[in-house]
């Protein structure tokens, strides 16, 4: 089958763009162009409309990832007026836990 | 799919079956599955214990080391900040919710552990999770939102299959 005879990408809205196109890229296109029977910009398009995707998803994984660590981290210390522990109440409470026993009550 | 895998999920792989083809497929898509560094030591125990008695597990567990060193799918690391939050959820939350269970109080307080850990991870890297055991996720769930109010909450969520 010559390439001729691919079948047409249907019209697509959008702007218009102009690129010089990296060896190894054109590689995968025009083996996807042949597997799917289409153009090579056709097959360019589908692999980066499947990018476009995966970056989304990696973009909202990664904000949700520091959404949560900042919900964690919120708000600062002040050890030096703080009420807290001694390092062996500290350390007690660490330790204690590996028993079973509940620490609050000792 | 946003979803980290915990070991109801993750256990389900075999070298027999159409979750095996889905993770294959999915790695080929870009977008492999992710299974929790937990679920992954679950399975792995429950192999190894019965090697001895079964050779079986012996070839199970081979096949399954081959899985995860050929990247079929991606695991999630319990890295610090997950080790933080698993840390504050067991404060909160020592024991497993009470439900009939034939294991013992041992195993059912080791697999609650792990639970913790893999809820724990899935919310540290920005994922929800996939399991068979929405119950007690849930449950561990709604313990994040209330540690941590501010935060997106944890989703969970049954698998793709």
């Amino acid at each position: 089958m010559t390439r001729s005879a691919s079948p047409r990408a249907p019209r697509s809205e959008g702007s218009r763009t102009t690129l010089r196109l990296p060896d190894t890229l054109a590689v995968v296109a025009e083996r996807l162009a042949r597997e799917l029977d289409i153009s090579r910009n056709d097959a360019l398009l589908r692999l980066a409309a499947r990018g476009a995707r995966l970056y989304e998803q990696e973009q909202s994984i990664a904000a949700r990832r520091a959404e949560r660590w900042a919900a964690v981290v919120s708000g600062v210390v002040h050890t030096e007026q703080g009420d807290i522990p001694s390092p062996e109440e500290a350390r007690h409470a660490i330790l204690a836990a590996r028993d079973q026993t509940d620490v609050r009550r000792s | 799919m946003t979803a980290l895998w915990d070991t109801t999920l993750a256990s389900r792989l075999h070298p027999r079956g159409e979750v095996l083809d889905y993770v294959i497929d999915q790695a080929g898509e870009g977008t492999p599955v992710r299974v929790a560094a937990p679920a992954v030591l679950e399975i792995v125990y429950g192999y190894q214990r019965m090697v001895g008695e079964d050779a079986r597990y012996g070839e199970l567990l081979a096949w399954f080391t081959r899985l995860l060193a050929g990247d079929a799918f991606s695991v999630v690391d319990l890295d610090g900040r997950a080790a933080l939050v698993a840390g504050r959820l067991r404060g909160v939350l020592p024991h497993p919710p009470a439900k009939r269970d034939r294991r013992s109080k041992t195993m059912r307080q080791a697999s609650w552990l792990l639970d913790i850990q893999i809820a724990a991870t899935a919310f540290a890297a920005g994922l929800d999770v996939a399991t068979e055991n929405r119950g007690d996720f849930a449950t561990l769930g709604d313990t994040l939102a209330a540690l941590f109010p501010d935060a997106p909450a944890l989703a969970v969520v049954a698998g793709p299959l």
